[in-house]
């Protein structure tokens, strides 16, 4: 069977201060971060970064689903279906023939899940733990109403989950296993258990005030990542699949490559040379920086040793200032962002750099944005862990034969 | 570009001891593993019966100073990896690290223990100080830390990523990673199923569902699967990994290959939490996907690998499934269960089941589906009961499910 190309057809998103692709779109250029004190919890899990990115309470009256359902659903379970919705009624996938559902499956990627934020949420419920409680419920919570029975699994790759979910389902749906899949991350880093560990691994933002992320910056003391929540999905389909629909394509996957090799320079090289694009065509590169100081500077340093540094280069942005850093759905957002960069021609702003453009060397998107012709974006995500997965996508018409 | 592959190398550890020759004595000797537990209280439980790995199976692997522990399903990985991995005979010489990976499955991996032991210590009960130690609890609480570990010590630095798809994990990590093989992202992976499922958080969640056996006073034959009066399934616990190779470089290195893992396919349900769906049309686009990719005939197949946990209705639609995929033919196809003998073992129980398979491939020899002696009128197939038997083995259909109405199916056989 020869090899399928992959386009995106739909988004969908939860994210901190903003609900659904168009208000996260029009967040990320409007400089507003959703970064400030923690409310939800009462921040003695926190010994010293008080700082996340929250999502207010869900309304569970708006998520339009059997009350049967609902009751199995943890907070990460309601992040995913939401987008999940979203992101189907954005592709024209929702209302379909029962016979379709066989053809479109489900990847999520998780950090936490319904294993530690349920299980640590007050309202949980131990009697329904084996249905509820391991990391695997939210498949069913999103494939049972919305109808979803082709391949479907749960990643668990950490902060890398999201897009290394996106990056399974590419490859199912390139060589044929599936017409369609819905594709992201969904969590939440705000449970007491996934909070008080990070912070207790260092890894959490000390600073006093709402910090600055940029990019590769990280050398001020009390740097660190600021916990955030949320869910992006995103149904890729295969291009003929969409062009018999007649389905609008936001975007074409052109490769996807995940190495635990360290550096994560060599991953981006193989990465470009085996979707055959030239270094010098890629405009503009999706960092995750997530403010601590040594993935930072490793992400900034890969960037630099395969594209060169200063303002020749390709513009970096990221989103990590805007919504926090949303762990296992990180990648997924990143993904939402950089396919409207590709739709709409403009690139978001690294807002408050703190004078690091110097520091990573690298060509930050200034606020409020850059409008300028886009043809392939790089999308990074580096973990905590070391290890680093990469997505190259292109404008629809534009893409690698 | 058609890239097949096969498995080089196994490694086991379960109720039956550590390392393929003791699994394969044991699931073949005709009796089952499952007894009353014995590594923690379980008087105050209403289930009372696990079959649980001894710790003098362990001790040989582990460093006095690393005794005892509260991470299990660290071991158990460790111990499997490093059995598979000898068993293959694979030296770094033998592939390049960016080409070879990890994919682990498992339902919740290290996770439960990880949160007990983080709150005992950040809450400083059981003789800790307050706070002390927490975060090191909350390092062991992923299950990418396993992967992690095996990546590092084995240098697979290439395809990594773990699957938890709940009971279907074990089947779904082996899929993912022969995938990963297929597809070109890498030409050497360890497939990893593991769980730590005898602790008692676990048991009584499945407790309050009402999935288990309550035979607490005959553990011998409390998990019978296809029998007329089986009341619910056992825990099992363990590791099963499979070295899968690009079947080109396994043969330029002269690798003994134990079979090949010709398709995979999983689809969902998506009509219940936990219950499989009774028309069982998705499980039956699965088998028959999973056929077709491995370009096999309902008549190729010879045996058929069943999840079959011992509760009433998973083993009486196993049976309809069987019939559903192959016609007429099911009365000619051999079925078992492993999990007759060493129980349910969670995320690892699709990469046990694999494992049992390849050995089955290789000695051509069957194994029993144990404690049957008077089945269910509705599961009429040959289940052979209670005792091995030498057969012609060719191909076998694996069949794997998992809550949220996961139906995993994987397509073994001789290279």
């Amino acid at each position: 069977m020869s090899l399928q190309r992959v386009v995106i057809t739909g988004m969908g998103i939860v994210a901190p201060e903003c609900t659904g692709v168009d208000a996260f779109w029009q967040r990320l250029f409007s400089g507003a971060s959703a970064i400030n004190w923690v409310t939800t919890l009462n921040g003695k899990e926190l010994r010293a970064g008080r700082l996340t990115a929250e999502i207010k309470a869900v309304d569970k009256g708006s998520l339009a689903i059997p009350k049967k359902q609902q009751r199995y659903m943890d907070t990460v379970s309601q992040f995913g279906f939401m987008a999940a919705r979203e992101a189907l009624g954005m592709a024209g996938l929702l209302a379909r023939d029962e016979s379709e559902a066989d053809d479109i499956g489900l990847a999520v990627g998780l950090f936490s899940g319904a294993m530690s934020a349920g299980r640590t949420d007050p309202h949980f419920n131990f009697f329904t733990a084996a249905v509820t409680a391991y990391y695997g419920s939210i498949l069913g919570n999103i494939t049972i109403p919305l109808k979803l029975c082709g391949p479907s699994h749960v990643f668990l790759s950490l902060d890398l989950a999201g897009v290394d979910a996106i990056g399974y389902a590419y490859q199912v749906i390139r060589h044929g296993r599936a017409r369609a899949m819905l594709a992201g991350g969904s969590d939440s880093a705000l449970n007491g258990f996934t909070l008080a560990g990070l912070d207790k691994a260092g890894l959490l933002s000390r600073k006093e005030r709402p910090p600055r992320l940029g990019c590769g910056h990280g050398e001020q003391r009390g740097s660190g990542a600021v916990p955030g929540e949320g869910a992006a999905l995103l149904v890729l389909e295969s291009l003929e699949s969409a062009q018999q629909r007649g389905a609008t394509v936001y975007g074409e996957v052109l490769g996807y490559v995940s190495s635990a090799d360290g550096s994560g320079a060599a991953a981006i090289d193989r990465l470009l040379r085996e979707a055959q694009v030239e270094h010098d065509q890629v405009d503009c590169i999706m960092a995750n920086t997530t403010g601590c100081a040594p993935v930072d500077y490793q992400q900034a340093r890969a960037f630099r040793r395969v594209f060169g540094g200063g303002a020749a280069g390709p513009v970096v942005t990221n989103i990590t200032w805007a919504v926090g850093h949303t762990c296992g759905a990180a990648g997924a957002m990143q993904a939402v962002a950089s396919a409207l960069v590709l739709q709409e021609q403009r690139i978001p702003p690294v807002v408050n750099p703190d004078g690091e453009q110097e520091a990573c060397c690298l060509n930050l998107a200034p606020p409020p944005g850059i409008s300028r012709p886009v043809r392939f974006v790089l999308q990074n995500t580096f973990g905590f862990s070391g290890k680093a997965s990469s997505l190259l996508l292109g404008k629809p018409e534009e893409g690698a034969q | 570009m058609n890239r097949r592959v096969v498995v080089t190398g196994i490694g086991v550890i379960a109720s039956p001891g550590a390392g393929k020759e003791q699994f394969w004595a044991g699931i073949t000797s005709g009796k089952s593993f499952v007894r009353r537990i014995t590594r923690f209280d379980a008087s105050p439980m209403r289930v009372q019966i696990a079959s649980e790995i001894d710790d003098a199976i362990l001790r040989p692997f582990v460093k006095e100073g690393d005794w005892p522990t509260d991470n299990r399903i660290s071991l158990y990985t460790a111990i499997a990896a490093r059995l598979a991995l000898e068993d293959s005979r694979l030296t770094a010489d033998d592939f390049a690290p960016d080409r070879g990976g990890v994919v682990l499955g498992t339902s919740t991996g290290p996770t439960p223990a990880a949160l007990t032991a983080f709150y005992t210590r950040q809450n400083g009960s059981n003789g800790h100080r307050k706070g002390d130690g927490a975060a090191g609890a909350w390092m062991h609480g992923f299950p990418a830390g396993l992967v992690r570990e095996l990546s590092l010590r084995h240098g697979l630095r290439g395809y990594c990523n773990v699957v938890s798809t709940g009971c279907a994990a074990g089947a779904d990590a082996i899929g993912v990673a022969s995938e990963a093989v297929n597809w070109g992202l890498s030409d050497v992976m360890l497939a990893v199923g593991a769980e730590a499922a005898v602790e008692p958080s676990t048991i009584q969640a499945f407790d309050n569902i009402r999935a288990l056996s309550h035979r607490n006073d005959d553990p011998d034959h409390a998990s019978r699967p296809f029998e007329r009066d089986r009341d619910g399934f056992v825990i099992g616990e363990g590791a099963a990994v499979l070295v899968l190779e690009e079947k080109g470089q396994a043969l330029l290195r002269g690798a003994r290959i134990y079979g090949e893992i010709r398709g995979y396919c999983t689809t969902t349900d998506a009509s219940h939490m936990t219950a499989p769906r009774e028309d069982l049309s998705k499980a039956t686009l699965a088998a028959r996907r999973a056929l077709q990719l491995a370009d096999a005939q309902p008549q190729d197949v010879d045996y058929v690998s069943a999840h079959a946990t011992s509760t009433p209705v998973g083993d009486r639609l196993e049976t309809q499934l069987v019939k559903n995929v192959f016609g007429p033919r099911a009365y000619e196809i051999c079925v078992s269960s492993l999990k007759s003998i060493i129980g349910h073992s969670s995320g690892a129980a699709g990469a046990m089941q694999a494992a049992a398979n390849f050995l089955m491939l290789q000695h051509q020899v069957l194994m029993p589906t144990v404690n049957l002696e008077n089945p269910d009128p509705e599961c009429d197939l040959d289940y052979v009961a209670n005792q091995s038997r030498p057969a012609r083995l060719r191909c076998i259909l694996q069949q794997t499910f998992g809550f949220s109405g996961k139906n995993s199916m994987l397509v073994l056989s001789k290279a």
